[in-house]
């Protein structure tokens, strides 16, 4: 109708300009009549439904049918504090709140799922603008049009505060016992069970559905007097509330015993209608006080443990380390000049002076190492767990450090050295004695040269050790200095020859040893944890040069750097958008590469970072495909893009049929969870060849370049120096 | 720089209910000896196991014998003559004596208020919102959001949005579903449940014919050496393009509130730079422009590349993951 109104008032239109002056009269008038017809229909038909929806007291939101925000009335901007400017053309989503917790119950919107019949209510979370989160009513419907399309939803909205309130108090009660560590227990007027909690079950070993129904009987154990059991029984009928200890019995027979408490819930009448015992298992706690009375050997000087102490500790360790292949260390530690203060200025500043080292050597340790006072002037360290036995040389030097400074006592200022002899197992054996004993032969060695200092008692570890410890303590310096570089190892495409991307490998420029690969250092690096400072180092740096080669109008390619485990944190994103911020990288120029063994730690912990990364537009590539012992299905949890195939595998093709074998699987996986490869380590024509026709999408290695430095790199981007991959002319049939 | 190698056109042809329901080979008029080869590959024989692959009567005559044999042979069936209609206005039921398949753009034209076009496929929302209660791995629910279009564009368009996006560029699906996170996930379903009554019946169509552009581009960017990423860009130029058709608008107005990486908007309206190319190539193979496509990939691809394996794959990609999701949810 309107449409045909519009339509003559276009012709008039025309007819006005064809007739000029004569006839124009009468048309001009037709069209200026229609228009009013038009604008009244306009101001009498939308705006009224407008006009009402606005002067509604009830929030009413309209929505497209994709649910973005069409409508907003007055009340809804009083309801939610966003103005109608403010909402509409934004998405419904955004009035969403969080979830009060994402474990428990079903989430609040499920009904919508089952809404299918136009029109329905339901209890909601919603946001205001202040982010006050409040339960609101609401009833969602579909407009329809003239052709029975849906146009848009209207949803109605009502806060309801105070039911909610309730009912969420209820529910956090409800959480609140079950969640409990202590059991619970609910019984009847009969003495029925009618309730347990999962700590019950815990405890017990009996579910809820083996316990309802039963009387607390189920537990019995059997060892109590029966003027006990009336005892109890009357504080359950209502005598009054009663706490003790009751000895009782787990499904398994084996008897535990319970501290209890029982109380009893009444009607109006007056009458027990249920009664709840309350109770922990305090088995383990009598286990933890009973050793401790084992092993009140305690050194009275120092609180520290006594050599039988330690003998038993370390052998524990030392069992265990026999079937977990476990590796650890023993550290003699005998005091320099300790004789002599002891002699000139008393026994009691000599005590003194040994309560100081014992605490100072305390603080400069982990927890979970072992300090013994072994002897007057002996102390004995056990580490019991180290991923590698030359750390023990870093704490041998963190405690000769610590005993450097000096000791202030009773007005003097003293100053002990000490010696250190250090025996590791399994290398040197696997026996508390033999280790006590090579430890103490590497200490007298140490006292022998006069100086504070400390030994292996094997040679060669001795000779390790020194060496790590320099390169680590130069490694710091390095860092500092800037005597640390990036070198870019082209990626190409197996198909188009063309550079793809590069990964970032580290490189030391040694003021005397020239350039050492990061093989050497950086295992150094992970022991020492200076691997964190060093891969922070690292993103800046790609960073950094990626905005340079941006700024030189270089058409810059994905950088790639490694990330290593001990950077992966929850922190990780937040610093790796930091850097991307500093140097204004977009993050798909940004790769990381991650190792296998990353993907083994808690996958809970590892999967929401990586899930974080990704959604920040970073691609992970996973290093060392193959090595470990990821499967198909283990891979498939994780958020990653590339898998490379490892230099171990591509070294042994084509001729090795179990690198082939291999590299044919991850190729093939890959393509099932649409990630790309790229094989490392390619060095030869017959193994691009190879990898070629299995599909592998990229390589790296020295059959292309080896890591070069930055400006080469540039220089093959500006050339677009290809790899020649293209096949040999014949083609058909292979 | 050798030819590129292109035999058949490949189309799908519906059903009376316009679902896809068989894949037309129409062989090129410049067809060769290597017409054959396609019928010896074991990827044909795959694909006609599981699907029907025919050939219209006038092409088949057109076969020299062996061909025509080979083809037989290999699981695709010449149809009698008049199987095909080919539909050039809205259609009437019942379909007249004879006719098996239709073929043809006309009934795939939708007026431009149909508001089932523009909620997208509610058995494949139900089946997102289905992943989504199982705690399904990102990457099942991505596969979902590849074979919709619709659906795909409006995840996009909100994690644009202000208020519930980021502002970043979206270079991958998986990308925005990260974005989001599942409980938003999960409510934005259940809203567009509601507000979705039912499918509308052209759907199955476009999206295949969406699914299957965007996968063959997908398989070209990989021939053509791109990384990851750019080869997820090529899908989703191809998963795009149809989107101006879908909802009855000029494309530029759909892809506006998506802010595109640049290139990927340039390829979409104006078929330009590399990824254009890529695009005007695989829409020219859906013609059977053998000259067009010669001429786009000129430069891109190294090697001469069998057209009619890399779409043979996408349709059989297509196919399965259809497959895939019509089966109930597990679990």
């Amino acid at each position: 109708m309107a449409d045909a109104l519009l339509k003559r008032c276009l012709d008039l239109c025309r007819e006005l300009r064809a007739a000029g002056g004569a006839t124009g009269g009468a048309a001009l008038e037709e069209l200026e009549s229609t228009l009013a017809t038009l604008l009244a229909r306009a101001t009498a038909a939308l705006p009224l439904q407008t006009r009402i929806i606005e002067q509604l007291r009830e929030p009413i939101i309209t929505m497209d049918l994709a649910g973005y925000v069409t409508g907003w009335n007055p009340a809804a901007e009083e309801l939610l504090g966003y103005s109608a400017a403010e909402a509409i053309g934004q998405h419904i989503l955004f009035l969403y709140a969080e979830e009060p917790d994402e474990n428990g119950g079903p989430p609040d919107e499920m009904p919508e799922l089952f809404l299918d019949n136009g029109s329905s209510f339901f209890e909601v979370r919603r946001r205001k603008k202040s982010g006050e989160v409040f339960w609101a009513g609401m009833s969602l419907s579909t407009i329809i049009g003239d052709d029975g399309e849906p146009l848009g939803l209207v949803s109605h909205l009502t806060e309801i505060t105070h039911r909610r309130a309730t009912e969420e108090q209820l529910r956090l009660q409800a959480r609140v016992i079950d969640k409990s560590e202590q059991g619970i227990l609910i019984t009847d007027a009969d003495e029925k069970i009618v309730f347990v909690n999962a700590a019950f079950t815990q405890i017990t070993g009996y579910t809820a559905e083996e316990a309802l129904g039963k009387t607390p009987d189920l537990l019995r154990s059997g060892v109590h007097s029966s003027d006990f059991r009336a005892e109890v029984r009357a504080a359950m009928t209502g005598a009054g509330p009663w706490q003790g200890e009751i000895v009782g019995k787990r499904k398994n027979g084996e008897l535990f015993p319970q501290s209890v408490s029982i109380s009893v819930v009444r009607n109006e009448a007056g009458e027990v209608t249920h009664a709840f015992s309350v109770f922990s298992d305090i088995s383990v706690l009598r286990a933890t006080e009973e050793r401790m009375r084992q092993l009140a050997n305690y050194d009275t000087l120092t609180g520290l443990p006594n050599r039988t102490q330690l003998n038993q500790l370390v052998g524990q360790a030392l069992a265990s380390a026999r079937r977990n292949e476990t590796h650890g260390a023993l550290l003699v530690i005998d005091l320099f000049r300790f004789t002599s203060i002891n002699d000139a200025l008393g026994s009691e500043v000599g005590d003194a002076l040994l309560r100081e080292v014992g605490g100072r050597l305390r603080c400069a340790l982990r927890n979970e190492d072992v300090l013994a006072r072994v002897g007057g002037d002996e102390f004995v360290v056990a580490l019991l767990d180290i991923r590698k036995r030359e750390h023990s040389a870093f704490v041998a030097q963190k405690l000769l450090r610590v005993l450097g400074e000096p000791f202030l006592i009773a007005g003097h200022k003293l100053y002990v050295g000490a010696a250190i002899g250090i025996s590791v197992y399994p290398g040197d054996g696997l026996e508390t004695a033999d280790l006590l004993r090579f430890a103490d032969v590497a200490m007298k060695r140490v006292q022998k040269s006069g100086d504070t200092g400390y030994l292996f008692y094997s040679p060669e570890m001795d000779r390790r050790a020194r060496e790590n410890l320099r390169l680590e303590g130069e490694l710091r310096t390095a860092l500092v200095n800037g005597d640390l570089q990036l070198h870019y190892q082209p990626k190409v495409s197996l198909r188009s020859g063309r550079i793809v991307g590069s990964e970032a490998l580290l490189r030391w420029r040694h003021p005397m040893e020239g350039m050492i690969g990061p093989a050497v250092f950086v295992p150094i690096a992970e022991e020492t944890g200076l691997i964190f400072d060093i891969g922070e180092w690292v993103l800046d740096e790609a960073c950094r040069q990626l905005r340079a080669w941006l700024d030189a109008g270089i058409a810059a390619r994905p950088v790639a750097v490694n990330i290593s485990a001990r950077q992966f944190d929850a922190h990780l994103p937040a610093r790796i958008q930091a850097a991307l911020d500093r140097h204004r990288i977009e993050a798909r120029l940004l790769r990381l590469e991650i190792t296998e063994s990353l993907l083994v730690r808690v996958p809970e912990l590892v999967i929401p970072i990586m899930n974080e990364l990704v959604a920040m537009g970073l691609a992970l590539a996973l290093d060392d495909f193959g090595t470990g012992y990821s499967s198909l299905a283990y891979l498939k949890k994780f958020p990653i893009s590339t898998l490379k195939i490892d230099r171990a595998f591509v070294i042994g093709i084509p001729g090795d049929d179990n690198d082939c074998a291999i590299a044919r699987a991850i190729v093939t996986m890959s393509q099932q969870l649409r990630q790309e490869t790229v094989a490392e380590g390619v060095e030869t024509e017959a193994q691009m060849r190879f990898l070629q026709a299995l599909g592998c999408d990229q390589l790296q290695g020295y059959l292309f370049s080896p890591p070069v430095a930055a400006d080469v790199f540039a220089a093959m981007l500006r050339t677009d120096r290809r790899l020649d991959c293209a096949l040999p002319e014949k083609l058909a049939g292979d | 720089m050798g030819a590129q190698s292109q035999q058949v056109v490949m189309r799908l042809l519906a059903d009376a209910a316009l679902r896809p329901a068989a894949l037309q080979l129409i062989p090129l008029a410049a067809a060769d000896g290597r017409l054959a080869d396609l019928f010896a590959q074991p990827a044909m024989a795959e694909l006609a196991a599981c699907f029907p692959c025919v050939i219209a009567a006038d092409d088949g005559a057109r076969l020299p014998p062996a061909t025509a044999d080979a083809a037989q042979a290999v699981g695709c069936r010449i149809l009698a003559a008049g199987a095909i209609l080919a539909v050039k206005a809205p259609l009437v039921a019942p379909l007249p004596a004879g006719v098996s398949y239709l073929a043809g753009d006309a009934f795939l034209q939708l007026s431009a208020r149909s508001a089932a076009s523009k909620t997208g496929s509610r058995t494949l929302a139900l089946r997102l919102a289905q992943l989504v209660a199982a705690d399904a791995e990102t990457r099942e629910i991505e596969e979902v959001f590849r074979l919709e279009p619709t659906l795909s564009y409006h995840l996009l368009r909100l994690v644009n949005s202000p208020g519930v996006g980021v502002g970043r560029q979206i270079t991958s699906f998986a990308q925005a579903i990260l974005i989001l996170g599942r409980n938003q996930l999960r409510r934005w379903l259940n809203l567009l449940l509601f507000a979705a009554r039912k499918d509308d019946p052209r759907a199955p169509m476009l999206m295949a014919r969406a699914t299957v552009r965007a996968r063959s581009l997908e398989l070209l960017a990989r021939e053509a050496g791109y990384d990851r990423e750019g080869q997820e860009k090529a899908f989703m130029a191809g998963m795009f393009s149809l989107l101006g058709m879908m909802f009855g608008m000029p494309l530029a107005e759909v892809l506006q509130p998506l802010r595109l990486d640049p290139a990927l908007l340039a390829a979409l309206l104006r078929r330009e730079g590399e990824l254009g190319d890529l695009m005007a190539a695989v829409e020219a193979c859906e013609q059977g422009d053998v000259a067009q496509l010669q001429t786009r990939l000129a430069t891109l691809v190294p090697a001469p590349i069998d057209l009619d394996l890399l779409r043979l794959g996408a349709f059989r990609w297509m196919l399965d993951l259809v497959r895939e999701n019509q089966e109930p949810a597990h679990g």
